[in-house]
């Protein structure tokens, strides 16, 4: 056969193919198949979703037990000698603490707290971050020279230290901690938003913005950002069980969240001390905190993976493994605009 | 996962698996060396999170600072070692009743020492009582004197323990001290050590005289049948004209201590370290209450954990605790254990108890009308409190201001709860009564250890239940009592309503002088104990009549009305009396616990083996 006759043979099996074999694919969707055959990924969402339901539901189960958070039971909640009872005894199912609380309640309350801090944190950082990094990148100059400086300087700060102090000083409460966790978790996110903004800013679509008159806030906000919701998306992700930590970790040192309101943090400061007697008093509250903040770990780093397929991890190689026997997908994915080049689902399987 | 959080997950992975083999493990405690004859040597290791608070015996008023100048200073009587757990035993009593130390004889009515109707007390001084001195140099009645005119140091900041003993009972001390302050509070004088000692030494007081160097008379007011008691305080004991050299409660003085005692500081390092050595100028032969057993003593100060401490004296690397009381959740695990090493010895006090700031303008002044406080004295649950402490082993639940065992005790309870776990409908009711029907928030300050913490905790739970709302204000040992006694500002909004305190008798049975005048009597100035400032007339002429009793038995009947007036005022809320815990290294026999030291007696500790 002929070179000139095997192009006529392939651009006949071309147009003889069946047309709806061929389909644009959103760089979202993408993510979102990927992510979905990622079985830790998942299970880490399922785990983030049932503390989730948890949390929301703590006053349910609090008319269930009828124990609230805060209310201790020395008769019936701790032993004669004062030490926590151990769980299932007189109802309380994980147990109580120090004080005779019960414990299982208190941990779906410091779930809230964790909850919330990890999420109203990470949000305020996120919003920072993005703008400052936009600004810095987009604009240049001396702009980009004085907010990048304050962005390392923020990084160099040695920031345990410094929280201690800012705790300390201005009277430990939850206001406090929000705004102490969110200033020092922006500007990691900044400095990623300032690299990516100067890589952007001189692609053509914002050329082209540019030259038919958009402002520098329209162009950043509305051609720039959408294009770095990614990454930002997993940063955000892995800053929520970084947050969650930093709370407790406060809390812990009596800086945090106060008594009577409970934290993981400061539930395992008062459990320290009983380690030996009422291993439950540690065990429950670690666990929480190692499994949330594991959980979203994991999902951030799925949710990475699935961003970017050039990078796979352990866990996801036994997956392609299985399905190495497979046929072949015929589809031919069509990589949207906002994403970079895509590789076809069949050279990845 | 970044850094940080793979720190934390495998702090937190290293937590769960420690609490897990803590579960499945059992104690390691090693058993103690069988008691028997005294072993002389060795080094008595003392471990303090940060020692004593003041080493010139003027000042010193903690157990701490009376467990170290037990062995340094001695007093005219004072009182014998014989640990017991028992209250009001044969060993409670002799431990607790006054015997010669540096006087020959304790005075009596019938040896002559108690004379003119039981105002002049007359010390005789045992010779070959000395000072540390090149050469030894015999203490003397004027030793002590000097000692009784430096209760009024004029200098500034300067902290006396507690001079209302001698003032109320001495004749001419309290004009003495006035006319001390009163020259001092010039601009114009300086409070100097040169100064204070010229002040001292051409001023008198005039219940006390030196007939001779060893003859020591002290002329009362009035009879008062506890006197013994307050000349056994180590307040009362002897300093020596070399300590005119420095202002009193001074670093300089106490980097140059003398010792009549069977120890001497050898080394000083504060904030780290003291160590004190055989005093070669003492005598057994003149001390029937001290011995040299072991050869060096040393206070390692900075450590700060009870846990730490407790694995230390298990170790073996340290002996006895100074100034750190044991973990309550280690106590359940050590008594199970069964260990020669840890008791839970015999003590009397009120620890801790809740004080209201009667002066507090705060929630439309609150803390001034009685129904609220009432309504508090119902609310608390004291048995929640007293599991904190680690439960009916180690502590009783008490309804009175005077704890069992003292004289004006009687047991009553105005507040009864069921089972002493609170009324919330009683407290609720009076809250109504008051004109807070819908709760009030009151502040309340505790020190910010991990006990008065969980103590906290539970009132505030407690409190919660009839709506008492309480915010927690926590503060440093180190600023505690200071601030809970700093009555200049202390009726300012803000300061606090309510607070935890504790108070341990200065000494024990005919002890009502020690209690209901530090609680109630009118007081209101700068390191009161009444830190509420309480103020009545009715109750300081109650004080009045039972410390000029002529009898125990009368004044044991004032104390009691005064008592009573105290818990119908609702002035504080008693909650529980403490037992005293203590674990010691395994090698540690002899004198472990002096209720009256409120700590272990050092002189009377003997270590086997002593190496």
């Amino acid at each position: 056969m002929s070179i000139a006759t095997e192009f006529a043979a392939e651009a006949h099996a071309t147009e003889s193919a069946p047309e709806q074999a061929i389909e644009g694919r959103s760089q979202w969707y993408l993510t979102w198949r990927r992510l979905r055959h990622d079985r830790v990924a998942v299970g880490s969402v399922v785990v983030i979703l049932i503390i989730t339901l948890l949390a929301i539901a703590a006053p349910l189960f609090v008319s269930l037990t009828h124990h609230p958070p805060d209310s201790t039971y020395p008769l019936t909640g701790t032993t004669a000698a004062g030490l926590p009872v151990a769980p299932g005894v007189h109802g309380f199912w994980l147990g109580t603490d120090d004080v005779g609380r019960d414990l299982f309640i208190r941990i779906l309350y410091g779930a809230r707290v964790s909850l919330f801090v990890g999420v109203v944190t990470t949000a305020i950082a996120a919003a920072a971050g993005v703008s400052m990094g936009l600004i810095a990148g987009y604009f240049g100059g001396w702009v980009d020279a004085v907010l990048a400086r304050f962005i390392d300087a923020v990084l160099a700060f040695p920031y345990v230290v410094l929280a201690l102090a800012l705790a300390v000083v201005l009277g430990p409460s939850l206001p406090v901690i929000i705004g102490v966790i969110s200033f020092f978790s922006w500007a990691a996110i900044s400095r990623i938003v300032r690299g990516q903004t100067l890589s952007l800013k001189e692609k053509e679509f914002v050329e082209a913005a540019r030259s038919l008159g958009a402002s520098p806030w329209r162009i950043m906000f509305l051609d720039i950002l959408p294009n770095l919701l990614a990454p930002v998306l997993v940063l955000a992700t892995l800053a929520i069980p970084q947050a969650i930590v930093f709370e407790a970790t406060l809390s812990y040192l009596g800086l945090g969240i106060q008594q009577p309101t409970p934290s993981w943090g400061n539930i395992l400061a008062e459990a320290q001390n009983f380690y030996q007697e009422a291993w439950w008093f540690v065990v429950f509250p670690a666990a929480a905190l190692l499994i949330t903040t594991l959980a979203f770990n994991l999902l951030g780093d799925g949710i990475r993976d699935a961003m970017d397929p050039r990078t796979e991890r352990v866990f996801a190689a036994g997956r392609k493994r299985r399905r190495r026997g497979r046929a072949p997908a015929r589809t031919v994915a069509v990589t949207a605009a906002a994403g970079g080049p895509e590789q076809p689902s069949s050279a990845a399987s | 996962m970044t850094l940080l959080t793979k720190r934390i997950a495998a702090v937190a992975a290293a937590l769960l698996a420690a609490a897990l083999l803590a579960a499945c493990g059992s104690s390691s405690n090693t058993p103690s060396a069988s008691s028997g004859k005294p072993v002389y040597g060795g080094t008595l290791h003392i471990v303090a999170a940060s020692g004593p608070d003041h080493l010139d015996t003027v000042p010193a008023y903690t157990t701490y600072d009376y467990e170290l100048s037990r062995a340094y200073a001695r007093q005219l009587v004072s009182y014998p070692t014989d640990p017991t757990t028992v209250l009001g035993s044969a060993a409670w009593v002799k431990s607790t009743t006054p015997t010669a130390d540096v006087a020959t004889v304790v005075p009596s009515t019938s040896n002559g020492g108690i004379t003119d109707g039981g105002t002049l007390y007359t010390f005789h001084i045992k010779t070959g009582v000395d000072w540390d001195t090149t050469p030894p140099r015999q203490v003397t009645a004027e030793d002590f004197i000097r000692q009784f005119k430096a209760y009024c140091n004029p200098a500034p900041g300067g902290f006396v323990g507690n001079p209302l003993y001698s003032e109320s009972t001495i004749v001419g001390m309290t004009a003495y001290c006035n006319a001390e302050l009163a020259y001092f509070a010039n601009p114009k004088h300086a409070a100097t050590a040169a100064d204070i000692t010229n002040f001292q030494n051409t001023h008198t007081i005039p219940g006390l005289s030196a007939p001779n160097s060893l003859t020591l008379q002290i002329k009362l007011m009035h009879p008062a049948s506890d006197f013994l008691n307050i000349m056994a305080m180590p307040f009362a004991s002897a300093r020596p004209v070399e300590y005119d050299n420095y202002v009193p409660n001074s670093l300089q003085l106490d980097e140059h201590t003398l010792s009549d005692g069977p120890y001497k500081i050898s080394s000083y390092i504060p904030g780290k370290s003291i160590t004190l050595v055989r005093n070669s100028a003492w005598k057994q032969s003149t001390d029937p209450l001290r011995h040299q057993y072991v050869s060096t003593i040393v206070v390692t100060e900075g450590v700060t954990s009870a846990a730490t401490q407790l694995a230390d004296m298990e170790a073996g690397t340290q002996d006895i605790p100074m100034d750190t009381n044991i973990d309550p959740a280690a106590i359940p695990g050590l008594l199970a254990s069964k260990v020669p090493n840890f008791k839970v010895w015999a003590w009397d006090d009120t620890i801790p108890y809740v004080v209201f700031n009667l002066r507090s303008p705060d929630a439309g002044g609150a803390m001034s009308k009685l129904l609220v406080r009432q309504a508090v004295e119902y609310g608390v649950s004291k048995i929640a409190v007293q599991k904190v402490y680690g439960g009916p082993s180690v502590s009783k639940i008490i309804n009175t201001t005077i704890p069992p065992g003292n004289v004006g005790y009687v047991n009553f309870n105005l507040y009864p709860t069921p089972q002493n776990n609170g009324n919330p409908a009683m407290c609720k009711s009076d809250l109504t009564k008051a004109g807070y029907p819908h709760g009030v928030t009151l502040t309340y300050m505790y020190q910010n250890d991990s006990v008065d913490t969980s103590a906290f905790t539970a009132i505030q739970a407690s409190l919660k239940l009839c709506g008492i709302n309480l915010i927690g204000k926590s503060e440093p040992a180190s600023s505690y009592y200071t601030d809970l006694g700093n009555s200049p500002v202390n009726n300012k909004p803000g300061t606090y309503d309510m607070a935890s305190g504790e108070w341990i008798p200065d000494w024990f049975g005919n002890n009502g002088r020690t209690i209901i005048p530090a609680f109630f009597q009118t007081n209101c100035t700068v390191n009161t104990v009444n830190y509420g400032c309480y103020s009545s007339a009715k109750m300081d002429n109650l004080i009045n009549e039972a410390e000029t009793a002529p009898t125990v038995a009368q004044a044991g009947s004032f104390w009691h009305q005064a008592d009573l007036l105290a818990l119908q005022q609702a002035l504080i809320v008693p909650i529980q009396s403490q037992l005293f815990p203590i674990y010691t290294s395994a090698r540690v026999h002899g004198g472990v616990w002096s209720p009256t030291i409120g700590d272990p007696d050092i002189t009377n500790i003997w270590l086997n083996p002593s190496s």
